[in-house]
């Protein structure tokens, strides 16, 4: 079942250009130069009821834009925007009701209250009947481990922690459409892997359908399925991430451990030397010549260990943005 | 009860900052003792009596001004303008399933009660001392309709500023604005002066305009300087500013959502 449709959409900015220096200004309070920022420049896709899929692109993509139109916070300059059968920019308080919104960079909880009283408004606003509450809260808790710090005030509260009780603030009314923008944004990595592993578990306990935008290709490699690929606010790829590996990258990297010193001369007609010690070495080699290069060196050298490996996923995808 | 919730956890917030609501008091309290001290030497140099006002009611008039200056002003303008338009926090309003409006206004709510509270304290503080020199209405019919003036004068109010607090949409910086209209309230609304001692034109403008139906008109009220029927007519008068207002909040708001693009975020 489609959970999400967004037909041509568009999201224009209107940007005042100012000529630099003094002058500039001057000239700027008789007339002013205005340009329209395409943010989000005729974009379509659809999302299936509880699919995890990773929006990326560089900053300025049109990510966020996409999902601001998608939670209802932006009004589209045109084409056609459907959540859960509801138009978002219409507030409608049923369609409300079943999403949430989490910024990485803004909070909801009450800065100078524990969390628990912010959870305590939310059950309210969103009508949660008390034993569903207590159940929600007591399963998110335990999922993130933030029973001990429900009655600390926020403010006290280190950023992880507080990410920990922003998320659980959102999914107490349990959302069928969850956006995520930069869930991880400032966390250190072991923050980052919990936030991931709980997110990974939401979506599978619970089945909601979640939309997630983050800088970290880890999240996204650890998370999605499909991903789509934003960038001057267009698509540049919606499809699997393993897929985007094949389409993009015409390259494989051969990893091999040699059972003695050998010259790199000797390696480089092979292919590409990217990295090389004397004793071991990293080839890239054009993807359809790999298995070939791989039976030449082992029949010209002693080999301890030999890989063909893709990519790293950030390389590929820097590719993409830069169209190498 | 989403309501009283919301209304609950703004309380608690608002006991968190109770020294905030203190000094804001004393920032009501200040000018309006610089103006009553003044207006004691007009009267004490008048012979004990100015257009009908005296010792007595002019004293009165500025302790309730910082009783109804700290409980019906919202200062909610800046809030919306600032914190929720400029720096993206509406967009933790929008999400929620329900009016933006009205959350705000259970927020403002508890504000305006403490400082209100502080402010009946102060006065407390001077009938105590001054006793003889305070006049307030002692008709329960008349401090009923009173009360009434007073929770309309804050509604009226509130609805003002929340329109005004949406001009951020538009404007880069609304600073100005406010502060233009901050003076027309000081003037029209009756803090520097009653509006019946303003001279005619601007008395006349202080009775058309809605500022005075905010200050002026709750504190002769319950000072008891009006009839049922003046009353009456005060109350008419707030409901129909209150009706003009939100009616040009909702058209500002429906407008102003259009071009929100939540920044900040």
């Amino acid at each position: 079942m489609k959970v999400i449709s967004v037909r041509n959409l568009k999201k224009n900015y209107k940007a005042y250009q100012k000529e630099p220096g003094f002058a500039g200004s001057v000239k700027s309070l008789f007339s002013r130069k205005y340009e329209q920022v395409a943010a989000v420049d005729d974009i379509s896709f659809e999302i299936e009821e509880g699919e995890l899929i990773g929006f990326i692109g560089p900053n300025g993509a049109g990510k966020t834009t996409t999902l601001k139109c998608l939670s209802g916070l932006l009004y589209p300059s045109s084409g056609h925007v459907d959540v859960l059968g509801f138009s978002p920019w219409k507030r409608n308080n049923k369609f409300l009701k079943q999403i949430s919104l989490v910024m990485g960079q803004k909070n909801q909880l009450w800065w100078d209250l524990p969390p628990i009283e912010s959870f305590l408004l939310n059950k309210e606003i969103y009508e949660i009947p008390g034993d569903k509450f207590k159940e929600m809260l007591s399963e998110l808790s335990e999922l993130l481990e933030i029973e001990d710090i429900l009655r600390v005030q926020v403010r006290k509260l280190s950023l992880g922690q507080r990410m920990k009780c922003e998320l659980v603030a959102a999914l107490l009314h349990s959302p069928r459409v969850l956006f995520l923008d930069e869930p991880t944004i400032g966390l250190d990595v072991v923050m980052q892997k919990k936030l991931r592993d709980f997110i990974k578990e939401y979506n599978k306990r619970f089945g909601s359908t979640i939309i997630l935008t983050s800088h970290y290709m880890e999240d996204v490699r650890q998370l999605c399925e499909r991903i789509i690929i934003i960038d001057h606010g267009k698509i540049l790829y919606d499809g699997k991430l393993s897929d985007v590996v094949r389409r993009y990258s015409k390259e494989k990297l051969i990893k091999v451990i040699f059972n003695q010193k050998v010259k790199p001369e000797a390696i480089e007609p092979f292919g590409k030397i990217n990295e090389f010690d004397g004793q071991s070495a990293t080839i890239v080699i054009p993807r359809s010549k790999a298995p070939e290069a791989v039976a030449a060196i082992l029949k010209k050298f002693s080999v301890d260990d030999i890989n063909i490996e893709e990519p790293a996923i950030e390389e590929i995808i820097r590719d993409v943005f830069t169209k190498k | 009860m989403k309501a009283w919730r919301i209304f609950l956890l703004s309380f608690q917030h608002v006991l968190e900052n109770r020294s905030r609501s203190f000094i804001w008091v004393l920032y009501v309290l200040l000018p309006a003792v610089v103006f009553m001290l003044f207006w004691i030497g007009v009267v004490k140099s008048s012979g004990g009596d100015v257009s009908g006002w005296n010792f007595s009611t002019i004293t009165s008039y500025y302790f309730l001004l910082t009783v109804l200056g700290s409980t019906v002003i919202a200062h909610i303008e800046e809030d919306v303008a600032e914190e929720d338009i400029r720096l993206g926090e509406l967009t933790n309003y929008l999400m929620k399933p329900f009016s933006y409006f009205w959350t705000k206004f259970l927020e403002e709510t508890p504000w305006r009660l403490i400082q209100g509270a502080f402010g009946v304290l102060i006065v407390i503080a001077f009938i105590f001392i001054f006793g003889n020199f305070f006049t307030l209405a002692s008709s329960p019919l008349v401090i009923v309709l009173a009360l009434l003036i007073m929770v309309l004068a804050y509604m009226l109010c509130f609805t003002f500023k929340m329109s005004l607090g949406l001009s951020a949409f538009w404007l880069t910086d609304s600073r100005g604005l406010f502060q233009i209209l901050e003076v027309l309230l000081l003037i029209f609304g009756g803090f520097v002066v009653p509006i019946t001692l303003l001279p005619e034109a601007f008395s006349k403008i202080a009775q058309v305009l809605p500022f005075s139906y905010i200050v002026y008109y709750p504190i002769v009220a319950i000072q008891g300087n009006l009839s049922i029927t003046q009353m009456l007519t005060v109350i008419f008068a707030q409901l129909a500013w209150i009706f003009v207002f939100y009616l040009v909040y909702k058209v500002v708001w429906s407008e102003g959502r259009r071009k929100y693009t939540a920044m900040g975020q």
